[in-house]
């Protein structure tokens, strides 16, 4: 799959890396001297109220804002992986109605309300452990697309003819509804980790949570006391999380396909091979 | 008429249950709401974030926040005084919240109401006025683009909307008339960009339909098909209130932070900042109920 879709290993590999440089990089040095400092080519965005140089203020802030985004986008695709399979495997159950009500509650109060209320309750929460909790309000995104997914794809015939010609539910596991999830989800994942960056982003802006004075939020809210005196911190905040969510975005709609788009190709590639397991 | 469960179409048999329903949505949002704010606090892990919090002190915090005793008997509690109209009092300054909360909300009514008006009379007609047959020109394509990644997250617009209103009316004549567009602005901007891409991709899809072909062999010109499509699209577009709604309620917490509005969504953040979870629990209550109403009532039309 990987060597058909080179999108897909550049989108990986942006990823990784901003997981990585989110994680690793240090936050920049202050020298209050140099305070308020106009753009200029020692400093190609001028430096903030507080002396820190803008640009890498910025970059650290919004690396930091993807790897926090990133993080809470695995833990909910984790959650919601478990809760979808679970809830196509058991349907119309108990499992997938209780997943279905509580989808719908949790809906109707939106991750970030919830979000903030968690950050409130439980103000000494770090980012990764907040990440970590927010994917239990989060995951009726995911589960959603996984359930109705795999539901689909063990409908479909040439599942049916695996069955026939005695494939185990490993192996259809791995080769076909793997594959199908896989080709859904990348793109959703992108769109929650957008998501994931606002969140974060209002609850620093909001001034909850332990976002601290690094998150892009915070940042883009302390920089609008400073809208006369140093415009170029405002405006340095706003181009970084605007650029942010349009690489996220672009990455997204990169590995973007319709549902229809993604079963046709998919049926057509199964009806062309025939299943390896061929022992009935 | 029947519907597909037998009963009778519109008959009060029907309306019952779907009210029911609602109101047993309704209990179950509380019931999460209380588990959010009364149980899950008890656990060490969350309130103190997995690091030690001296027990004694942990127990003090909750007596004054009046979360001591077994979680049943305070939910009983919670559902008698919601009875009696009893709202409770703050945590943090210790007054009744009921007063406080509709007071707050006379004062975002203008913000709502301009939101309001905006949804109405700007996307629709405004997708309208953008709709072609067939392929859509480079130009409109790379519109729709734009405005598709256009729909960030709603601080970004209400700081962008404060940083008009410092740079270019802060010192004008007109600075508290624009502070309050400025406002309604940043806070309908989430909302009115998803309701845009909504009614535009509709109305593209419609156009490309079979009766549109009808309609112009018939003579009719191509501004009142588009207004005939426009009562589809407004139709189509029911499922995306409960969302619009919820994007307006956000838009005013982070419109009345910046703004200095002393309204429903700065309630909020005051709650929010001074962990008052008697207030946050109530907010997030109406905010929850009033965007699960919108939505089984959508899903029952």
């Amino acid at each position: 799959m990987m060597r058909r879709r080179p999108l897909l290993i550049i989108a990986l590999a942006v990823t990784g890396v901003l997981l990585a440089a989110g994680i690793f990089m240090r936050p920049p040095g202050t020298d209050i001297l140099r305070a308020d400092l106009a753009p200029s080519s020692s400093h190609l965005l001028g430096t903030t109220p507080y002396g820190h140089d803008t640009l890498l203020l910025i970059t650290y802030a919004t690396l930091r804002s993807a790897a926090e985004a990133l993080w809470a986008t695995l833990c909910t695709l984790l959650v919601g992986s478990v809760v979808g399979v679970s809830a196509a495997l058991t349907r119309e159950r108990s499992v997938d109605r209780a997943q279905s009500v509580l989808a719908r509650l949790l809906d109707s109060l939106g991750v970030f309300l919830v979000a903030a209320c968690l950050a409130a309750i439980a103000p000494r929460l770090n980012p990764w452990q907040m990440g970590l909790l927010l994917s239990l309000a989060a995951w009726p995104t995911v589960s959603n697309v996984i359930r109705s997914e795999t539901i689909h794809i063990l409908r479909t015939e040439y599942v049916e003819a695996s069955r026939a010609v005695g494939a185990g539910p490993i192996w259809i596991a791995r080769k076909h509804v793997l594959p199908a999830i896989v080709d859904r989800v990348l793109p959703l994942s992108f769109a929650l980790t957008t998501g994931y960056v606002a969140v974060f982003g209002g609850l620093a802006f909001l001034g909850v949570g332990s976002t601290g004075e690094f998150g892009l939020g915070f940042i883009l809210f302390d920089s609008h006391n400073y809208l006369n005196s140093t415009p170029w911190y405002f405006a340095a905040a706003l181009g970084g999380f605007l650029l942010l969510l349009l690489l996220l975005g672009f990455l997204e709609l990169t590995l973007r396909q319709t549902p229809v788009q993604i079963r046709a190709s998919r049926e057509a590639e199964h009806t062309q091979q025939t299943p390896r397991v061929l022992t009935p | 008429m029947q519907d597909r469960r037998g009963y009778p179409q519109g008959s009060l048999r029907r309306t019952a249950i779907g009210l029911l329903r609602i109101v047993l949505f309704l209990l179950l949002l509380d019931l999460c709401l209380f588990a959010l704010f009364d149980v899950l606090p008890d656990a060490a892990l969350i309130q103190t974030g997995a690091f030690g919090l001296d027990p004694q002190a942990l127990s003090e915090a909750r007596a004054r926040m009046g979360l001591s005793g077994p979680w049943y008997e305070r939910f009983l509690q919670h559902w008698s005084n919601l009875l009696r109209g009893d709202l409770g009092l703050s945590v943090l300054g210790g007054y009744p919240i009921a007063p406080v909360l509709g007071n707050r909300i006379l004062h975002s009514l203008p913000l709502w109401a301009g939101a309001l008006v905006v949804l109405l009379f700007i996307p629709i007609p405004l997708a309208a006025l953008y709709a072609r047959r067939g392929p859509l020109p480079a130009g409109l394509s790379v519109g729709r683009f734009t405005a598709t990644f256009l729909i960030a997250p709603q601080f970004i617009a209400v700081a962008a909307a404060y940083a008009v209103w410092v740079w270019m009316f802060a010192d004008t004549n007109s600075a508290d008339f624009t502070r309050w567009a400025l406002a309604i602005a940043g806070t309908v901007a989430l909302p009115l960009g998803v309701a845009f891409v909504a009614a535009a991709n509709t109305f593209h899809s419609i156009s490309q339909e079979r009766f549109c072909d009808t309609y112009l062999a018939i003579g009719m010109r191509w501004h009142s098909v588009r207004l005939r499509l426009a009562k589809n699209v407004l139709l189509s577009m029911r499922s995306l209130l409960s969302r619009l709604t919820l994007g307006i309620l956000l838009g005013t917490v982070f419109a009345e932070l910046l703004f200095q509005i002393n309204g429903f969504g700065y309630l909020f953040v005051e709650a929010l900042r001074a962990s008052d979870i008697n207030v946050m629990r109530w907010w997030m209550l109406i905010a929850g109920s009033v965007v699960l109403i919108i939505t089984e009532a959508e899903r029952k039309t």
